[in-house]
């Protein structure tokens, strides 16, 4: 009975495998290139756990079992490096809604050219290079001659010095990105507002609706699945916190702040290349945030009803 | 309408195909390709020995011989020093091609651990940029030792590891084998960076050059109060830097600390620099200057951007004092207000300038062979060229003809630069300059006569200001494999300790209360261990024989 | 009894209407505020392009040009390479977004499909791949195994599985194309290849202009793949080459206090800003023609009936 009733299972699935071929055959490339791209040079991982030397190769490598690992959680580092990180990733993930925000609005705006160019303004700043941008902060921050300076001057004050302070960091770090990339990041947010099927809103308007409801009842909802999605990815990058912007504004002043992941990873490279070291680091980076994942995505399955898998 | 969707589709459906297929095929045939790869590894002609080789004169082997030099380059600086006509000459006589393979540094960080792994190695290396001491020692497989090679086809480099034991100290590995070369460069002189003072403002003031620690302070004072560059506003800087403060400004308290390891050699014994009296004296007067606004309060934030832009400020001068190489360059329009003092003298009444007593002239790794290197004993003979006193200055200048000129008497002079480059973007653009084995004797060094107005001849004019108070540094030591291994956590924990603690106690004070509990922790983060490196290794460079 | 519903609705509709203005309102001056937020440091950048270096980092620079001078860009365009990588980069970014797109669309359309047998399986297999790689060094011998080492195609086909845009991608497909329009499509006769085609693609305009953006964008940004694997200087894209040009920071540190790097640094600050406009202008002139898919309404509704 059993056997059979699994049997009949296999064999339905085998005929749905047959009638859809085609949605096979239309994941065949990104499947094969995953395979040959991603998956084969995988076993790289095991440098983590090897002493790996470039002359003796990954296989060639000895192995070190959980050496790197330990290394990094003794370090005198560890606790602050951690706690910064992950302080400046929530910090970051807080301003998650900014950009659907930024998109209810431009698409509230009627008058069509200057929507447009409000648009395209909003999203140049993600072009600029992230050492331009730290210059251009410098400059401004400068309590000495920049923009702040200037302004604190007028009051007969002295202005503080925001860059050496160590609290001040993650707004900087993070407010700063929020400035570059809200237009780009809301790009997705306005496509998805874009197939909102217009007789909706007509509808709406005959029956009185006020723009606010609008947004409320028609904007909001159908910008859930996306915003879903993106905030699962986003959980699964926590620990991510980019290493350039953080490095170049990082100084002696604000280290206790500053210090995070990629920053510290780079400096222990910095005297002789660690590869076996950071690769640790990055591993054990990825799984928690892989397990994260995992976790909010079964959280989402189960209180709403969008999930990645 | 029907018939554009269609083709549409199948354009699509063509090119998923077509990109399947590739993909497929691509990996099915991996194993050829890694066959085909190895196959390839030497490039050189099979069956070419070294059957016409000469030990000795010129040409180094009858049939020309092409071997693949990698060199790592600054920027954009790019492979013009290639046509350097002694590099050329050279090329013709000795029938020894070099095929360059010239990467730029900012890209060479990411691509080395390609080239380390991949097993895809040039023949040989030149500059010291490309492989570091750990590099070598991490992959010694890939690098072969040189001993031998020295001792029947080198000797040009072997007079000169006699006449100049460091040659032979410094390019000595732990294992007690040489796998890298040395070099000594020409008139190099004695001190490192020196104090550098706005000699106008001083006469405006009528104020003498500063030579102790009180009168330091007082010009620093004088230059913030009393508006030396007249324009009216309190906007002078004494004393600017970039992220931390010049360790130098510190070296009057017997400081000096030239390869940035705090490491110091004081009566003839080591000593660790942040956990010493003389570190904390420093830094309890480093903080008294900028509670009084002498020392510009954006020093730890700012980059080098803004920092030269306060020293090339358009309209006025605004920096008063500073530690630099030669002061023409940083000041942009107000180089000339600026002149090179003599080193300020300490409490203790004595004066101490960071350089080296036997001449800021020697560098290792400046070439290696590799194992994938078919005609090592060519490469050797080839590299030992390089070592006379004429052909060392052509490959840090120029070659003679172009660069140099040969005087009757014996003597050679730089020649002028053209029109609208600097002397120094011409060396860089017609030499190896500072990179490739090189050697220079005392003896040949006092033929050359530089101008002493710019550049190498002006540091080396400057260098009588403090030769005779430099101190003697920790040498250029190298490290085990263990020690490697060892060291990158233990500098970057206590380095990142130091540091933070250094800016907070300058900025805000507080050495005397915290001093205590910051040497702890140094310890508890394991200060005694590194320090035992250092001084293992020490002890390992003094006994090489 | 009856005037006063009509009065009454008369009052909601105004009230409505006044609720209205105020939300406009709010809305203009908060899109003047982040207008001027915006524009004033692009402003910034284009005026300290053509301004002496040093009076941009000393903080003169603020509403206009300081010490005219056209020496960052005359510098740029000094080194003739440039316009080999501008050429590259153009066919990278083309052929690029032409792979990505094909590759990726038909992914998350595949995936995004509630009937396709081992979806949850196949979505794991791709989102691993957003956490775990094999790391530099095996990647490029893989690279190299496949006879794509310094090659045009390794700019374009290794890596152009995005699998962050192919979950945004399904996410849109699964709430754009509602499942009965396939069964309607399969009770004609359609297979999967001919509705994907025919149908899926040409309601998923919004959502494909986007990916185009994102891929467009990200080939014209990237130098890292060049770097590890081009050698060829012929085949350098547009960023590889500016980067070159554009000496780093670390690079003065590296170089210490002599001439050699006051030269560097002054040249890097001199190019900081004429590279970003001459870098990024033609890629941010996208903008306006992926927009143009956004403002269309896509007709579900009619397709549906």
């Amino acid at each position: 009975m059993i056997n059979s009733s699994s049997g009949g299972g296999l064999q339905r699935k085998m005929a749905g495998i047959g009638r859809n071929w085609g949605l096979y055959l239309l994941l065949l490339p990104a499947v094969t290139l995953l395979l040959c791209f991603t998956y084969k040079p995988m076993y790289g991982v095991i440098i983590a756990f090897k002493d790996f030397k470039p002359a003796l190769g990954i296989m060639g490598s000895p192995w070190v079992g959980l050496k790197y690992f330990e290394k990094f959680f003794n370090s005198y580092q560890f606790s602050i490096t951690i706690k910064n990180t992950i302080y400046i990733s929530l910090y970051s993930f807080a301003t998650f809604p900014i950009p659907i925000l930024f998109a209810i609005c431009v698409n509230q705006l009627r008058a069509n050219r200057f929507k447009r160019v409000f648009q395209t303004v909003t999203y140049m700043p993600h072009f600029i290079s992230t050492i331009v941008i730290v210059g251009i902060l410098m400059i401004v921050l400068s309590p000495g001659n920049g923009l702040l300076g200037h302004i604190y001057s007028l009051f007969g004050a002295e202005a503080p010095n925001l860059l050496g302070s160590a609290s001040l960091f993650s707004s900087l770090y993070v407010w700063s990105d929020v400035w570059q990339h809200a237009g780009w990041d809301s790009i997705i947010y306005i496509a998805a507002l874009s197939s909102v099927d217009p007789s909706l809103y007509e509808a709406a308007t005959v029956d009185g609706a006020s723009r606010w409801q609008k947004i409320r009842f028609i904007d909001i909802p159908m910008l859930i699945p996306t915003a879903v999605t993106l905030l699962i990815l986003r959980v699964g990058g926590l620990l991510g916190v980019g290493f350039e912007k953080a490095y170049l504004l990082q100084n002696n002043l604000n280290i206790s702040g500053s210090e995070v992941l990629s920053t510290y990873v780079y400096k222990i490279g910095l005297l002789s290349s660690q590869y076996s070291f950071s690769a640790a680091i990055n591993l054990f980076n990825t799984v928690i945030n892989f397990l994260l994942l995992i976790l909010v995505n079964q959280i989402s399955r189960k209180y709403s009803e969008h999930s990645l898998w | 309408m029907a018939k554009y969707m269609a083709k549409k589709w199948m354009s699509g459906l063509a090119l998923v195909s077509v990109l399947g297929t590739a993909v497929l095929t691509g990996c099915s045939s991996d194993n050829g390709g890694k066959q085909a790869a190895s196959g390839n590894a030497g490039k050189s002609p099979a069956g070419e020995s070294s059957g016409s080789f000469h030990q000795e004169g010129l040409p180094i082997v009858d049939k020309t011989v092409t071997l693949n030099a990698l060199t790592i380059r600054w920027g954009n600086m790019g492979d013009s020093f290639a046509k350097n006509a002694w590099l050329q000459e050279l090329e013709k006589n000795s029938n020894v091609k070099i095929n360059w393979q010239v990467i730029s540094n900012t890209d060479w960080e990411t691509q080395k651990s390609v080239m380390l792994a991949s097993g895809k190695m040039p023949d040989i290396i030149v500059g010291d940029m490309a492989f570091g001491d750990a590099d070598i020692m991490n992959n010694l497989g890939l690098f072969r030792p040189l001993d031998d090679y020295i001792d029947q086809y080198m000797p040009n480099l072997k007079a000169a590891m006699a006449e100049m034991p460091d040659m032979k100290k410094l390019s000595t590995f732990p294992d007690g084998k040489i796998y890298s070369l040395p070099a000594r460069l020409p008139s190099r002189p004695y001190s490192s960076i020196q104090p550098v003072v706005n000699k106008t403002w001083l006469d405006k003031l009528g104020l003498k050059a500063p030579e102790t620690l009180d009168d330091l302070y007082k010009v620093l004072k004088a230059f913030k109060e009393q508006d030396p560059n007249g324009n009216g506003k309190p906007d002078e800087i004494p004393y600017s830097d970039s992220k931390d403060v010049d360790m130098n400004l510190l070296a009057p308290f017997g400081i000096t600390d030239i390869r940035n390891n705090h490491m110091m050699l004081k009566d003839g014994k080591l000593e660790y620099i942040p956990t010493s009296d003389a570190y904390k004296a420093g830094i309890v007067w480093a903080n008294k200057l900028y509670t009084e606004g002498l020392i510009d309060k954006e020093t730890f934030t700012q980059d080098n951007t803004m920092l030269t832009a306060k020293r090339q400020n358009p309209d006025a001068a605004l920096v008063g004092f500073s530690y630099q190489w030669t002061p023409d360059a940083v000041f942009g329009p107000w180089s000339k207000q600026y002149e090179t003092i003599a080193p300020i003298s300490g409490p203790d009444g004595k004066k101490y300038q960071v350089g080296d007593p036997n001449g800021l002239s020697f560098r290792r790794n400046e070439l290696l062979i590799t194992t994938a290197c078919k005609y090592p004993e060519v490469a050797a003979r080839w590299a030992d060229q390089f070592y006379t006193g004429e052909a060392s200055i052509q490959n840090f200048w120029g070659a003679i003809g172009t660069s140099i000129s040969k005087n009757e008497d014996g003597t050679y002079s730089l020649m002028d630069p053209p029109e609208g480059t600097s002397a120094d973007a011409w060396y860089w653009d017609s030499s190896l300059r500072d990179f490739g084995p090189k050697y220079v004797s005392p003896e040949f060094e006092k033929k050359i006569k530089l101008d002493p107005a710019t550049g190498d001849g002006l540091k080396l004019q400057l260098d009588s200001l403090g030769k005779n108070y430099v101190t003697q540094p920790f040498p250029d030591v190298m490290y085990t494999v263990e020690e490697y291994a060892e060291m990158p956590t233990l500098t970057t924990d206590i380095e990142s300790y130091i540091k933070s603690n250094r800016a907070k106690w300058i900025t805000k004070g507080g050495i005397d209360q915290e001093w205590d509990a910051y040497v702890k922790k140094l310890n508890d983060m394991g200060l005694q261990k590194l320090i035992k490196i250092y001084s293992d290794a020490y002890d390992r460079y003094q006994n090489v024989k | 009894m009856q005037t006063g519903t009509a009065a009454k609705m008369e009052m909601r509709i105004q009230k409505t209407r006044n609720s209205d203005r105020l939300l406009e309102t709010l809305l203009y001056i908060w899109a003047a505020i982040v207008l001027v937020a915006v524009l004033y440091p692009l402003y910034f950048i284009v005026i300290a392009s053509f301004s002496d270096p040093s009076a941009v980092g000393g903080g003169h620079v603020w509403l206009f040009p300081k010490g005219f001078t056209l020496d960052g860009y005359k510098e740029l365009f000094k080194h003739s390479n440039i316009w080999i990588g501008y050429r590259n980069t153009i066919f990278y970014t083309a052929v690029g977004t032409a792979i990505g797109l094909a590759v990726n669309l038909s992914a998350a359309y595949a995936l995004s499909r509630k009937d396709l047998v081992g979806r949850k399986f196949l979505s794991l297999f791709f989102i691993f791949t957003m956490f775990f790689n094999g790391g530099l060094v095996p990647t490029f011998l893989t690279i190299r195994d496949f006879h794509l080492y310094d090659t045009f195609w390794v700019m374009v086909l290794p890596f152009s599985v995005a699998v962050f845009d192919i979950i945004v991608a399904r996410t849109f497909f699964q709430t754009g194309i509602p499942p009965e329009l396939w069964e309607a499509a399969q009770m004609d006769g359609c297979g999967n290849l001919r509705f994907y085609v025919q149908m899926v693609l040409p309601l998923s305009k919004a959502i494909i202009s986007v990916l185009a953006l994102w891929f467009a964008v990200g080939q014209w940004n990237s130098y890292f793949n060049g770097l590890i694997y081009l050698q060829n200087p012929d085949l350098y894209p547009l960023q590889l080459v500016l980067r070159d040009i554009l000496v780093t920071n670390q690079m003065q540190n590296a170089l210490g206090t002599g001439e050699a790097a006051q030269i560097a640094l002054r040249l890097a600050n001199l190019l900081r800003y004429s590279v970003i406009i001459v870098a990024t202008l033609p890629i941010m002139c996208l903008y306006p023609f992926v927009q143009k898919h956004f403002n269309k309404g896509v007709m579900i509704g009619a397709v549906k009936s």
